[in-house]
């Protein structure tokens, strides 16, 4: 897939942003060249003999969850934007509960 | 007396200890030394109020920071200081709980005189990408500091702080600590807790202390180190004592050299303080070995698919419901997307797009997972050096500071400015950066020691030598001096 404008929208549509026009020419050109850069990963002799390894300290990976307590809501809250009672509130989403009732 | 805020943190704690100084008046010269220079610099983003983080008071406990202040970056969580990560996405956001770190830094008896400025979220090498405008760097005010941490290595260079933390996922204490003449080192992967630092790409990220010298850098990372519950990649294994460390004989220590890595694109100066700093090491009784790293010259592009694939999923919380400020918009999908189109600059724009992209369907295999096999590659290239030798050094970049601006219309370019950091990045190996010289332009180059999983005291014996050896506090001294 070439990195053309409209790979570029589909891209924000999945990332959840939209670009002005001179954005978007500006980026495009940007990640067409660092693609081209990252594709040397599948150049020479490596990538399809090597495996996917471990590659951190060793220790890391025997460790078992710890759960803990979470934060009190009214201390997660503090934060947001908008909120009913002990509840997150957000905008309405297409397709969901209110638009059934409606 | 010296200027009190020009001391080093081990010179300004032993004046404290023998009640030649107090916590307050040692805060309130680097306070003042901060209201003289910083609007020039930059380098803070965000001072405390004193009332709210005074120093430690009364009498000197046996705490090994009592009463010394640190600069925080502003991307590790504080109560009280406004953790925006230098964008607008945050803009205003209180963390409602401390980092651990900066918890640990409490307990010795640290207090935050501020927030640093950062590259946004971290994804810089100039601070630049910065919504609080760039950081100037005090050797040069027309260059950059570095980045991401440019702000906390800007901030210790101008003796605005004896301490800061910053973070370092792909080099980002490193580099600024180059370019600015500051130690800095980015921890083993799980020798410091990331509970509270806000993630950019969680299995790179490290919290690590950026510090005038050698000795103050092992102190600051001793009280840094140790197990968290709180973070599952937490690794339980004790630091050592990384102060006896720094006075240790580097004698009989090998030392790996990859000659190779060296071929290209690199300044000759950072070449010939490079090899002058080697023959040093030398004449402290280290030997200098050959090694190859021949996955090196994939591994920049290795760590730009796997740090933008992570940071696409970590930054996709930033959604307008939990954290800063929200966009208007009709229904959710359009509120989301006008939140994070206004928020987000567009260098993090660049990097949340190319990790979207390596992990789209029909690219996971082409890029991601071809990236992690190359990040395996890499890490068992230093378990073979390792074999041969106790430390890798390598330049940390490839020239001294570059000019503001230089480099923002080019990405490629500046991500190229990495090649050096990454490696060890993507092994989560220990790495630390000392200052050597400078060059030609008068401004700091510096060595970096690289060292096996949770062998941080071999990295401060041998960065002891070569402080010793090269004496650069008396070439900055020097320098400064036909400055001020």
């Amino acid at each position: 897939m070439a990195l053309d404008a409209g790979t570029i929208r589909w891209l924000e549509e999945l990332a959840g942003l939209e670009l002005a026009a001179a954005e978007r020419e500006l980026l495009a050109r940007d990640l067409a060249r660092i693609v081209a850069f990252v594709d040397r990963l599948g150049t020479g002799d490596l990538p399809a003999a090597a495996a996917v390894r471990n590659w951190g300290p060793a220790e890391i990976r025997r460790r078992a969850d710890e759960p803990g307590p979470s934060l009190p809501a009214e201390t997660s809250l503090a934060a947001t934007a908008d909120r009913a009672e002990s509840c997150f509130r957000i905008p309405p989403v297409p397709g969901g509960e209110e638009a059934e009732r409606g | 007396m010296a200027e009190l805020h020009r001391l080093s943190l081990r010179e300004a704690a032993r004046l404290l200890r023998a009640r030649k100084v107090t916590p307050a008046e040692l805060d309130g010269e680097l306070r003042s030394a901060i209201a003289r220079h910083d609007p020039a610099l930059r380098a803070y983003v965000r001072l405390s109020d004193p009332a709210d983080e005074p120093p430690a008071g009364g009498p000197p406990p046996k705490q090994p920071l009592w009463g010394l202040g640190g600069a925080l970056k502003a991307n590790i969580c504080a109560r009280g200081l406004p953790t925006d990560c230098a964008s607008r996405i945050l803009a205003g956001w209180q963390p409602p709980y401390d980092a651990t770190a900066v918890t640990r830094l409490r307990a010795a008896g640290a207090h935050w005189l501020g927030l640093t400025n950062m590259d946004e979220f971290g994804m810089g090498s100039s601070c630049e990408h910065s919504a609080y405008g760039p950081t100037r760097n005090p050797w040069d005010p027309a260059r950059t500091p570095g980045g991401s941490s440019g702000g906390a290595a800007a901030a210790v260079a101008a003796d605005l702080a004896f301490f800061a933390l910053g973070s370092d996922t792909g080099g980002s204490i490193r580099q600024p600590a180059h370019c600015c003449g500051v130690v800095g080192l980015k921890p083993t992967y799980g020798r410091v807790s990331r509970y509270g630092l806000v993630a950019f790409a969680s299995s790179l990220d490290q919290i690590g202390p950026l510090a005038k010298d050698v000795a103050d850098c092992a102190l600051v990372y001793s009280v840094l180190a140790g197990c968290d519950p709180r973070d599952a990649t937490s690794l339980d294994a004790s630091p050592g004592d990384p102060l006896a460390a720094v006075e240790r004989p580097a004698a009989g220590l090998r030392v790996g050299v990859p000659r190779d890595a060296l071929a290209e694109g690199v300044h000759p100066d950072v070449v010939a303080d490079f090899e002058s700093t080697l023959e040093e090491l030398q004449e402290a009784g280290a030997r200098i070995v050959e090694v190859t790293l021949p996955s090196l010259s994939r591994a920049i592009a290795a760590y730009y698919v796997v740090a933008t694939a992570e940071a696409a999923a970590n930054l996709a919380r930033y959604d307008g419901v939990r954290y800063g400020p929200r966009a208007a918009g009709r229904d959710y999908r359009e509120t989301v997307t006008a939140t994070r189109t206004a928020g987000f600059g567009l260098e993090v724009k660049r990097r949340i797009l190319l990790g979207t992209y390596v992990l789209s369907a029909g690219y996971r295999d082409a890029y991601y997972l071809q990236a992690e096999r190359v990040r395996g590659l890499v890490a068992e290239d230093f378990a073979r050096a390792f074999s041969a030798c106790d430390a890798v050094a390598l330049p940390t970049a490839p020239a001294a500071a570059f000019p503001l601006g230089e480099r923002l219309a080019d990405p490629l370019q500046m991500y190229l400015s990495d090649v050096f950091t990454v490696p060890a990045s993507l092994a989560g190996l220990p790495a630390l950066t000392l200052p050597t010289g400078l060059d030609r332009d008068g401004l700091p180059l510096s060595l970096q020691l690289v060292g096996p999983a949770l062998a941080e005291e071999t990295l401060f014996t041998l960065a002891g030598a070569v402080e010793r050896a090269r004496n650069f506090r008396a070439r900055k001294e020097a320098a400064w001096r036909t400055r001020r």
